[in-house]
């Protein structure tokens, strides 16, 4: 898999295996949260569609992801136009990179919808890919404003602009959206449709019969295998979508043509330049199994480099696109950025054997992830280094600066622990909440009743809340032991202030209010960060209307702002 | 004309156990006094079932009743869909 850049975006183009393909594949992700699941399964689906001898191309629409634009500016012609001529300007680029002469889309939830309206307006797209496809706009532009409405706690004023995830969308283009629906849309006559829906549905089947009413070859598959796709990401080790009902439908009814000679794409010019900025992807680490994009000042030099780690699992862009709006501030700052995926996220591979895994949130070594992104910024001339990471990216972090005494400031977000308990999952589902508050509700008779008939997970409460005990314990025990004198009495936390702060690493903390969010951090330091002024160089602060993944633009821009502020600040001001 | 009621509630319920499965979420036990916020669904889940309830029953409450007003509990989310004219099903 190659990284590409055109049309002001970037791609990634999947080369076929044993130099065939006639058939290209345009992969056309879905928006928002969609696009932040499926980001891992999309590229197993590259590379298993490379395996059976096609070019596949992904990429992201205008204003999504790396792009070049910015999802809150609508362009003139609006943003539902703008991602229709995005795909045809990716199939075009395709066709005329590869040499392909028959194309196929393959698009998910609105990116499906986007993908069937395109092939509806060419002559050259043998074959539509459907996955989970959004039927009707109007109800799919519902399901937007009432997630927007539950997470601003809000109503949103009728004929107002939606401001949601990185888009800032205008009446015209919800009205467009709105307006689509795919039962009224009219494929060419022998277009082939493989339609795999999210759940079996009244529209589902009148979207069929009306296709090939229309002359389309429809074929309905199931959503078993690709389940994974679109499942709400949780911390452990999960598996990636099985494409291979997909691949042989498609191998049936688009054969690749074994006998077709290989083109060898161009070399692209590789990099954008958003405003007053140049971003370059990179493949970095032991055999370049790692994936970030560097981000830096179009003029002056810099020797500073701060690395953007995954929260949770997101991909390197970030929820809301966040990393990438927070690398282009840093540019604009004078500093440089790597926004990069640990191993087994977003676009890097993860263990060899372990490619097609998502790698679990905590429980997973980023030290070699870290070290290769410092050494690969060393030898392009970088000096010095701040690691920045939101919850489980802001554990990694913390790591990275303790274990790489070239990391010279860390910039931590929600930082949920400071130390792996056993448990991870069970102890932060579980943390703010007292055991005794969990055997008063297994004593309740209601509680018994869950108990009996099985929907209290006895056994999982049970190892959190061992667990929690276990890390309080653990920092009582070292309080004790420090008081008489046989140990080092400072918790791990501590100890790692106490490390940072002697080799001069200077630490931002930035918490959203509530207890939930600042739990370990209080637990240790006070919940105003009072216990911080014995570690020069480390200060905090709670952002009152920032929520806890920075989903939400004002808290966003807060924290942002103070980031980048506390990097253009010299050491010792 | 309204829908028969039960038929509503059925397809109320069917589709939030069957955004739950897909999410893998677990529900609490659905009765109608269940707060929504309380309910294991979280504000994708919700948004979800609004959609989908929008395609399967052709009624749109948010936009029949000119309000966005989200209905705090299940019963007060069934009733919701109850009240909203020409459902299909």
């Amino acid at each position: 898999m190659i990284p590409v850049t055109f049309n002001d975006t970037l791609g990634w183009l999947h080369a076929p295996r044993g130099g065939v393909g006639r058939v290209a594949v345009l992969i056309c992700p879905g928006m928002m949260q969609d696009a932040l699941l499926a980001h891992c399964s999309l590229r197993v689906l590259g590379e298993r569609l490379a395996e059976a001898g096609y070019w596949a191309l992904r990429f992201d629409y205008p204003g999504t992801a790396d792009s070049l634009a910015e999802g809150d500016v609508e362009p003139p012609e609006g943003h539902w136009q703008s991602w229709q001529k995005s795909i045809d300007g990716a199939a075009d680029w395709l066709r005329e990179t590869t040499g392909a002469s028959d194309l196929v889309f393959c698009g998910l939830r609105i990116g499906a919808t986007l993908a069937t309206l395109v092939a509806a307006s060419r002559t050259d797209v043998a074959a539509v890919i459907q996955l989970a496809p959004v039927v009707r706009g109007h109800s799919y532009v519902r399901q937007l404003l009432v997630q927007a409405q539950l997470q601003t706690g809000q109503p949103l004023p009728a004929d107002a602009d939606l401001v949601f995830y990185e888009f800032r969308l205008s009446p015209r283009t919800l009205a467009e959206m709105r307006a689509v629906d795919l039962r009224k849309t009219t494929p060419r006559p022998g277009l082939k449709l493989a339609l795999y829906p999210w759940a079996n549905s009244r529209l589902i089947d009148e979207c069929t019969q009306a296709w090939i009413a229309a002359g389309a070859s429809v074929t309905r598959g199931t959503w078993t295998k690709l389940e994974p796709m679109l499942r709400h990401n949780i911390i452990e080790e999960n598996t990636l979508a099985d494409f291979s009902d997909v691949v042989a439908w498609l191998a049936r009814a688009v054969p690749y043509d074994a006998t077709h000679k290989a083109v060898t794409p161009p070399a692209t010019p590789l990099s954008l330049q958003p405003p007053d900025c140049v971003e370059t992807p990179m493949l970095f680490g032991r055999r370049a199994r790692l994936f970030g994009v560097l981000c830096r000042p179009d003029r002056g030099q810099t020797d500073t480099a701060v690395i953007i780690t995954n929260s949770g699992r997101d991909p390197h862009y970030g929820s809301c696109r966040q990393s990438v709006t927070f690398a282009r501030q840093l540019a604009r700052a004078g500093i440089a950025s790597l926004r990069m995926d640990f191993a087994g996220l977003g676009d890097s591979l993860g263990p060899i054997g372990k490619e097609d895994f998502l790698t679990p949130m905590f429980e997973q070594d980023r030290l070699p992830d870290i070290k290769g992104a410092i050494d690969a910024l060393e030898r392009l001339g970088y000096r010095r280094f701040a690691l920045q990471g939101l919850c489980a990216g802001a554990y990694h972090s913390l790591q990275g600066g303790l274990h790489d005494a070239r990391v010279s400031t860390l910039l931590l977000v929600n930082i949920p622990l400071f130390s792996l308990p056993g448990e991870v999952m069970e102890y932060l589902t579980q943390r703010g909440q007292s055991f005794a508050h969990y055997i008063g509700r297994l004593l309740s008779f209601d509680g018994w009743r869950k108990l009996l008939t099985g929907r209290v997970n006895v056994l999982r409460i049970l190892r959190g809340q061992v667990t929690q005990v276990r890390v309080r314990t653990s920092e009582t025990m070292h309080e004790l032991a420090g008081k008489v004198g046989v140990a080092d009495r400072r918790t791990p936390a501590r100890r790692a202030m106490a490390d940072l702060a002697t080799r001069g690493v200077r630490t931002l903390f930035l918490f959203s209010a509530g207890q939930g969010e600042i739990d370990a951090f209080a637990r240790e330091f006070g919940s105003t960060g009072q216990g911080l002024a014995a570690y020069p160089g480390a200060e905090m602060h709670v952002i009152d209307n920032m929520d806890h993944d920075m989903s939400q633009a004002p808290g966003r821009t807060v924290g942002q702002a103070l980031m980048v502020k506390f990097m253009a600040t010299p050491a010792h001001s | 004309m309204s829908a028969p009621v039960m038929s509503v509630r059925t397809a109320v319920l069917d589709q939030v156990k069957l955004v739950a499965e897909q999410q893998r979420r677990t529900l609490a036990p659905l009765s109608d006094d269940l707060p929504l916020a309380g309910s294991g669904l979280d504000s994708l889940c919700i948004a979800i079932i609004v959609a989908n309830l929008e395609d399967e029953l052709g009624v749109d409450p948010f936009g029949v009743f000119g309000s966005v007003e989200m209905p705090t509990t299940l019963g007060e989310f069934i009733q919701f869909y109850e009240n909203a004219p020409d459902a299909k099903t």
